[in-house]
């Protein structure tokens, strides 16, 4: 097996910044209520017509450029989001058309929110195989075209922003810097953040013109807009994320990391897990922007790292649990 | 314990819902007729789902059988990958809820979203899990509930007349020798086509990604096609594929033994199968009796053929997909 390294992360976000004043006056929602949910955190936002293949083909473009790359020199894409730009086909067609790449494969991954940790393992693995070279991994996200604006699922409405990361994978000449990635995913906690429809099982008559997986009494009812149970999602990342920093410590063979990268819709889950990890964890790094999904993990080490955060060689745990419901970490070390 | 060389196909299984729906019982809300439809693709009828049975439950059954066929027991799946386009809820994927019904909370589980070809990626990534030592056996669904999904409209009726319901399911584990077991595979995208056969929303290109005054007739909720466009694509990329697979083994054309391509429309197989010098003694076909299941197709396929006896010990088994993307792959397995 070959060993693998993350060489390069870039970040992109929504270009529109919305306070929190300006989504009250959007959801008719008090103020006070959009600021329990967002915690002083930036929000970020894309306009009609900006999908996530926009924001990752951005940072992606980026990416290239720094590392003097053509598009033609990546051999796969892997595209995670829960937020695509169609129905289908997935948005890793569009990331390969708009960066001009060849007719390499484009992968669609659908993980929620921890969309980019299964991206990441699935890419080290085609490498490791020495199935293919360079491997581009987007994680982008635009919940503010999904989730309601008229005051219903407020944590979800309020909590969340738009942006993207793309990660260049490649084999390594030393040992590596992706050390160890842990996912799990508990189905019966499915309805804890879901999106119910369309949903193919729907059916609302015998007759062929009533199957119709996405009924007008549905969509007017917000059936179409994510619903989250904030206190279910603070349990399980309570409960699921210091053991699975545990696991992923143990396939990475460390004790500790330098610093522990959090990622949760509720700004105060993030530092209430922190708390629970320990000294094991070192440093605790949240974002400064709201939570963006699957792409939260790699936006948020993307720029501690631009910021100088987090410094070359120390190792650092990506943590995150959500819909799925599914949690996960990953230890790296910064090169 | 050493690292496997190759994975294998260690069992199939396969399932469609009870309901058939003959051509002509579409010809009664649609203008078309049993010939027209036959003519262009080769299908004679389709199954359709009862009330409140999605894609979900229909690869669970699947499942089941791919994993009694392997010889092996639900709990030793260390992973599970879902394939569709038509999943029970719009989010989480359907991976969720097939994991919960085996039984199966914790194991890692998410999904594929690459259409037509889903399970091809999905057997690449089942591999390099199987042969990086990332999972022993991994479960790869492929299901769809098109039924509920589809304009019964004239404006929709080349799609409608297309697409049925189904589900199969292989199970992916180390191959007991290095001789045996997936040869090779390819993957490819081109985005460019996105819109020849897509599926535009509800998805998050738009801001809101679903107006809440949507009503059905409006096109952006139903899948779109521009036949003759795919049809013509499909037929070369299908070539080009199984070519490169040939190629990366080197071997030949007169060596395949037997040709499973996804079922999308009998006219483009027959097309490939001659390109390649294939009869019908080297390819099997089940269109006829199940429409197009997409990301079920080539598992529903492999299932029966398996079943009937038509594939044996030391057989060089081609798969090839090709659809909305587009993408297109092609595999060669040793059985």
């Amino acid at each position: 097996m070959k060993n693998v390294s993350l060489c390069a992360l870039q970040s992109e976000l929504g270009p529109v910044a919305v306070s929190d004043a300006e989504l009250s006056q959007i959801c008719a929602l008090p103020e006070q209520e959009v600021a329990r949910y967002s915690r002083g955190r930036t929000r970020v936002e894309c306009p009609d017509g900006e999908g996530p293949t926009a924001l990752a083909a951005r940072a992606a473009l980026r990416l290239l450029s720094e590392r003097g790359l053509a598009a033609a020199d990546l051999d796969f894409l892997i595209f995670a989001t829960n937020t695509p730009d169609m129905f289908f086909p997935g948005s890793a067609c569009l990331l390969q058309n708009a960066l001009g790449c060849r007719t390499v494969g484009g992968l669609d991954v659908r993980s929620q929110c921890t969309g980019f940790l299964v991206a990441l393992d699935v890419a080290r693995r085609f490498i490791a195989t020495g199935t293919y070279g360079k491997i581009l991994v987007a994680a982008a996200e635009t919940p503010s075209h999904v989730n309601s604006r008229d005051g219903r699922n407020p944590q979800l409405a309020c909590a969340m922003g738009d942006s993207a990361a793309v990660a260049l994978l490649e084999p390594a000449e030393d040992d590596g810097n992706i050390l160890g990635i842990a996912v799990h995913t508990d189905g019966s906690r499915a309805a804890d953040y879901w999106c119910e429809y369309p949903a193919s099982r729907h059916f609302e008559g015998p007759e062929l013109v009533l199957r119709n997986r996405l009924p007008v009494a549905a969509v007017a009812a917000g059936k179409h807009f994510p619903s989250s149970s904030p206190a279910a999602l603070r349990e399980l990342a309570l409960s699921s994320i210091p053991a699975v920093f545990d696991e992923a410590l143990g396939k990475a063979g460390c004790e500790r990391v330098d610093a522990a990268l959090i990622a949760h819709v509720d700004p105060d889950v993030e530092c209430d897990v922190g708390k629970a990890l320990g000294t094991r964890a070192g440093r605790v790094i949240v974002s400064d922007l709201l939570y963006s999904g699957g792409a939260s993990l790699p936006v948020l080490l993307s720029r501690a790292i631009s910021s100088g955060t987090v410094q070359c060689g120390e190792t650092v745990a990506l943590l995150t649990s959500g819909s799925g419901a599914s949690w996960g970490a990953a230890i790296l070390r910064q090169q | 314990m050493p690292l496997p060389k190759r994975s294998h196909i260690l069992g199939a299984g396969s399932e469609v819902p009870r309901t058939v729906v003959r051509n002509d019982e579409l010809a009664a809300v649609l203008d078309t007729s049993d010939d027209w439809i036959f003519q262009r693709s080769g299908i004679r009828e389709r199954h359709y789902v009862d009330d409140g049975e999605g894609s979900a439950a229909l690869a669970e059954r699947a499942a089941r059988k791919a994993i009694a066929a392997a010889g092996i027991e639900p709990r030793d799946i260390d992973l599970i990958i879902c394939g569709t386009l038509s999943p029970d809820v719009d989010s989480p994927g359907n991976s969720s809820f097939v994991q919960q019904r085996l039984g199966l909370c914790g194991v890692l589980a998410f999904d594929v979203r690459n259409q037509c070809s889903s399970f091809m990626y999905m057997l690449a990534i089942a591999d390099q899990y199987v042969r990086s030592g990332g999972a022993r056996h991994v479960l790869v669904i492929g299901s769809e509930v098109h039924s509920t999904g589809i304009e019964y409209a004239d404006r929709s009726r080349h799609v409608t007349v297309l697409f049925g319901d189904g589900a199969g399911a292989v199970v992916v584990g180390p191959s007991p020798d290095d001789e045996h077991g997936l040869l090779t595979i390819n993957l490819h995208c081109e985005g460019a086509h996105a819109q020849k056969l897509c599926l535009l929303g509800p998805a998050s290109l738009h801001k809101p990604r679903l107006a809440l005054d949507w009503t059905p007739a409006d096109i952006y909720g139903w899948p779109q096609m521009d036949g003759r466009f795919v049809f013509r694509h499909a037929v070369t990329r299908m070539g080009q594929c199984i070519e490169e697979a040939l190629a990366a083994i080197g071997a030949t054309k007169e060596e395949i033994s037997m040709l499973l391509p996804h079922q999308a429309n009998l006219r483009i197989n027959q097309l490939v199968a001659m390109g390649l010098g294939i009869g019908d003694d080297r390819m099997a076909n089940n269109i006829e009796r199940y429409g197009n299941t997409t990301a079920a197709t080539i598992p529903l396929l492999l299932s029966e053929t398996l079943d009937a006896g038509r594939i044996k010990r030391d057989d060089l088994v081609c798969l090839a997909a090709f659809g909305s993307g587009f993408t297109w792959s092609a595999a060669l397995l040793r059985w």
